[in-house]
């Protein structure tokens, strides 16, 4: 070919690629123009995958802005709004997760379509990728507080006749873990979970606490159970149920009676209309059927005194059944609702899968048991068991409580760690001893105690206005209270000597009043 | 602005260059000064549009400059042009110097016994070093005689203020633009030209550097919380940051030269493959050649350079490289960084006795041949200056000397690793491993090797043609890569 003809092919290659990506990088601005002027949709929409489930940036407001700032309003505005901009990023998806199973922003892929998720390194919101490879670490004072949780609500709830349930549900992350891509999967570590199991050894609170990860983990690598969706972090059908099952079997160490609804994977058409009682999978959801449960209405004490816990108006569930059985309340978060309900659909309706045994079931979302709320729970019925439900990721977020009800669950702990005292005792010698006073029955009214409710023997009367922290308590007609109080160096033969409470109003009393002593040595524990 | 942003590459791109384009087209008859002006206010724009208001200090920084240009040859006198070169360097040094260093020097004169000062917290303009020695490039070269002070002030701000050099290089000497500022064309070929550099330069900033970046970030964030990583995570730590600072910075230079060439410009090259090195001193004959050379004609010589004995040159180079690494950064780390490569080109200078010769250093005999012995030097000699290197980037990236201390711990085995290191495990994807792997093998000149070889054998135009296929999948994929890092989901995908 001469040199003419070949500089010109040359250049005619050069206009080429110089015109296509003009066009390429104009085209942008061109489809938004059109779009804006024509109607035109600017963006293919060729792959219909994941959306963002979030608002868009808004255009900025630039006179409510620094000059300074205008450049990263706008560029935040169109990084929202750019023409193409589902299709890109649905490509460069395909390309980074599909192909190179590489993590994007918090999303790690995994085989078979499933989703992991990271946190953000530092701040640990849902890092359930994290936490597989063993990168989360309680701090020493994180498995204090956790104790402490733990130990005071299991014991205070015992006082006031309930059965405490702590369930740490697992999280997709610890239990389908074949589906990670190596090397993650070759690197598993020491879990949240793991260590609560280590911490909780030697603990009283030890058989409240259920950690059933490593059994689901065991049942989801052998193919039996599909726990979690792959694409978000809620539990499917079975794994729902699978999850109230473990509940109900902890329940059933105090309460035998109680059982489950079955599970039936060729459902009749009765259970999907609802005409027969039991259980089965109905696309995302746990379908939960009962003819003999009903809803408690909305106007009932329990769910309106719960009402300003939290904003959101699906906010609890209430269904009793005829023949009675247990009261069971419990406080979860949306990875044990949304199997059952959607909060898409407002307020809905829920069944559960408990079976005989169980006669009440009220819930509430994303409410922490303290002793405030277990006070005011257990005013308006008899409760027979509290569970409460964390995701297993967010073991991370020791609990938070208000100074009050930390300091009574600091008590009711030091009096489940401590050793009973008997009878003959011969004094504590400068150890601290905790009191724990259970009111049976008590007066109607709503009266709040105080120390000087409390009177000790005659001798003592110094010594517990000196050195005693005697916790607030509201009572309730008919109910039982538990009341903590410590008191330094409790003298010999105090134990069991005429301690009661006397209220200065003289038609108030209590009709039964339990004292129970028990050394508090740290060393003890 | 950053250029690898999807707002960059689809709105301030386009409008620029069409406009550029269109303002050069039609002012082919009557010179460059419209579209050298429009560049100047764009410039200027693009400068407010990240520093807001700070667009005062650079305008302030041209006009300074010019006027005292013009100032200096006002006057054949050489007492007056060098009274008045010393004013403008020592202006411009304090106007860098106040924004730069002050909070960096009154901190560490706060480490003296019985000192406490407030510390200043200046924020640091965008791109001040590079502009400022820019600047005084300038008044040096007309004072030199090097090249004539520019007449007019809209073609002196372009050439400070243009854009794609603007904020991270490469420096450009005003006499190599000068010819050009005035009339110059743009035909196709070297608009086509530029956007082949621009893509290569945007493929190597998003899909390389951006992802090795993120394991580099990954370890280095665990550092600084006192953590050691595992010593194979150590390692692809160090690798991952030798490659994005590379990476990072030639493709930026990349797309400012690729700009400036659709805007008729020749911006000088930055770098030369600078991990082939087989000593420090070649190192800094290929990497951030704009600076090296600057450093070379405004520093070094005027300090003598090597002619005044191995002691005196020893002395320049050990100053010349503290003030290098200070230029990087106001922090001991960077101060140590530039002392870590001058005490090395102080000890190879000694090791060659002084000698310059170019056939020493290339480990080449007189006759040319190689033999295996000069085979095995260059591959210790690689090896050394790697070392060398990368140890430099560990002191470069560091905040403190605990995590140095703490890296090399854990490279050498002798850290315990952490339980939090596991996440970095999420690092060590097949995307990471591409990115590396081809960061590590296009460090080395394989595609001119690959290009000549070819060349060979297919003609000039299929290759030519190959190279532009190549070049548009590289900046398809560095878009779909752009516009994926402005994907933000909320956690409750479909519920």
């Amino acid at each position: 070919m001469n040199s003419w003809k070949s500089r010109k092919i040359r250049a005619g290659l050069s206009v080429f690629f110089a015109a296509l990506w003009t066009a390429a990088s104009a085209s942008f601005l061109v489809a938004r123009a059109a779009h804006h002027r024509l109607g035109i949709p600017r963006d293919l929409h060729v792959f219909d995958l994941h959306k963002e489930n979030r608002a868009p940036a808004p255009f900025p407001d630039f006179r409510a802005l620094k000059p300074k700032d205008w450049g990263d309003a706008a560029e935040a505005w169109y990084g929202d709004s750019f023409a193409f901009r589902d299709t890109l990023i649905d490509c460069g998806g395909r390309v980074v997760q599909d192909f190179f199973h590489a993590p994007r922003g918090r999303i790690v892929p995994g085989r078979d379509g499933f989703l992991f998720r990271r946190g953000d390194f530092g701040t640990y919101d849902w890092p359930e990728a994290e936490d597989y490879l063993g990168a989360l670490r309680f701090r020493p004072e994180d498995r204090a507080a956790w104790l402490e949780f733990l130990e005071g609500t299991r014991e205070y709830c015992d006082a006031v006749g309930v059965q405490y349930i702590e369930l740490i549900a697992p999280v997709k992350g610890t239990v389908q873990t074949a589906s990670y891509y190596a090397p993650a999967r070759n690197h598993p570590g020491k879990t949240l979970a793991m260590q609560m199991r280590e911490l909780l050894e030697d603990s009283p609170a030890k058989d409240a606490v259920l950690l059933p990860t490593d059994t689901f983990a065991a049942e989801a690598a052998r193919g039996v159970i599909l726990f979690q969706r792959g694409e978000d972090h809620h539990y499917s059908p079975v794994g729902q149920y699978r999850v109230y099952e473990t509940i109900a079997e902890a329940i059933r160490a105090r309460h035998p009676e109680v059982e489950m609804l079955p599970f039936e994977t060729n459902p009749s058409p009765d259970l999907l209309e609802g005409n027969a009682a039991g259980c089965c999978a109905r696309g995302l959801r746990l379908h939960v059927a009962n003819p003999a449960e009903r809803d408690i209405s909305a106007e009932d004490p329990f769910a309106s005194t719960f009402q300003r816990k939290t904003v959101y108006p699906y906010r609890h569930v209430c269904t009793v059944r005829d023949g009675g059985g247990l009261t069971v309340v419990m406080a979860h978060d949306s990875m044990m609702r949304f199997t059952l309900t959607s909060w898409k659909e407002g307020e809905g309706t829920s069944r559960f899968p408990f079976g005989a045994g169980v006669g009440t079931v009220r819930t509430l979302m994303y409410s922490r048991l303290d002793p405030d709320f277990i006070d005011t729970a257990t005013k308006h019925g008899d409760i027979d068991v509290l569970v409460e439900q964390i995701a297993e990721s967010k073991l991370s977020f020791v609990p938070e409580l208000s100074p009050e009800c930390a300091g009574k669950l600091r008590a009711a702990a030091r009096f489940s760690r401590g050793t009973d005292l008997k009878a003959d005792f011969r004094g504590t010698a400068g150890r601290r001893v905790v009191v724990r006073a259970v009111m049976d029955d008590v007066f109607p009214g709503g009266v709040p105690c105080a120390p000087d409710d409390f009177s000790m023997p005659r001798e003592e009367l110094s010594l517990l206005f000196g050195g005693a922290e005697v916790g607030r308590s509201h009572t309730y007609p008919g109910k039982r209270r538990a009341v903590y109080f410590e008191v330094d160096d409790l003298p010999a033969a105090s134990v069991g000597a005429e301690w009661s409470v006397r209220f200065s109003n003289p038609e108030i009393k209590p009709d039964r009043v339990s004292f129970a002593f028990r050394l508090c040595d740290e060393s003890s524990k | 602005m950053v250029f690898s942003t999807i707002f960059f590459l689809t709105v301030f791109f386009p409008l620029f260059f069409l406009t550029a384009w269109t303002l050069g087209a039609l002012s082919e008859r009557t010179g460059r000064l419209p579209t050298n002006l429009f560049i100047l206010l764009a410039s200027l724009g693009f400068y407010f549009w990240g520093e807001g208001l700070g667009v005062c200090w650079l305008a302030g920084s041209v006009v300074f400059n010019f006027l005292a240009a013009r100032i200096m040859v006002s006057r054949a006198s050489d007492a007056w042009r060098k009274t008045v070169l010393g004013l403008a360097l020592a202006a411009n040094l304090a106007f860098l110097g106040v924004f730069k260093y002050a909070g960096f020097a009154v901190s560490s004169l706060n480490l003296l016994p019985g000192i406490s000062l407030p510390v200043p917290e200046i924020a640091l303009p965008l791109g001040i070093s590079f502009y400022t020695f820019q600047a005084m490039s300038y008044v040096v070269d007309v004072y030199r005689g090097d090249v004539a002070p520019s007449r007019n002030i809209i073609d002196f701000g372009c050439y400070v203020t243009m854009f794609p050099q603007l904020v991270a290089g490469p420096i450009v000497r005003y006499r190599d633009i000068a010819e050009r500022m005035p009339r110059r064309s743009v035909g196709m070929e070297r608009t086509a030209s530029g956007f082949r550099r621009f893509l290569c330069g945007l493929a190597k900033k998003v899909l390389v550097a951006n992802t090795v970046g993120s394991t580099a970030d990954a370890v280095w964030r665990l550092l600084a919380d006192g953590h050691a990583p595992p010593p194979s995570m150590a390692w692809a730590g160090a690798l991952a940051y030798t490659l994005q600072i590379y990476y990072d910075f030639s493709g930026y230079s990349d797309m400012a030269i690729g700009m400036g060439r659709m805007l008729g410009f020749d911006f000088p090259e930055n770098f030369e493959h600078p991990y082939c090195s087989r000593s420090v001193r070649e190192f800094w004959r290929r990497w951030h050649l704009s600076l090296s050379t600057w450093f070379r004609d405004y520093l070094y010589i005027p300090l003598g350079g090597n002619r005044r004995g191995l002691a005196r040159t020893c002395l320049n180079s050990m100053a010349v490289f503290a003030l290098c690494g200070l230029w990087h950064g106001a922090g001991g780390m960077f101060l140590c960084w530039g002392l870590w490569h001058g005490m090395f080109l102080m000890i190879e200078r000694l090791v060659r006795g002084g000698k310059t010769s170019t056939a020493a250093s290339s480990g080449r005999a007189a006759d040319g041949r190689a033999t295996a012995s000069r085979l095995s030097r260059a591959v210790l000699g690689h090896l050394y200056t790697a070392a060398v290197v990368v140890f430099g980037w560990i002191l470069f990236r560091s905040e403190n000397f605990a995590e140095t201390g703490l890296m090399l711990r854990s490279m050498a085995g002798l850290a315990e690793p952490s339980a939090e290191s596991g996440a970095l495990w999420l690092e060590l994807s097949p995307l990471f491993m591409t990115a590396a792997g081809a960061g590590l093998l296009f460090a080395y000149p394989v595609v001119p090797c690959l290009r000549m070889f070819l060349a060979r054998h297919v003609g000039g135009n299929v290759l030519y043609a190959a190279e532009n296929v190549a070049l548009s999948a590289l900046g398809l994929a560095s878009i779909l890569f752009v516009a994926g890092s402005t994907y933000n989901p909320f956690l409750y995908f479909r519920f």
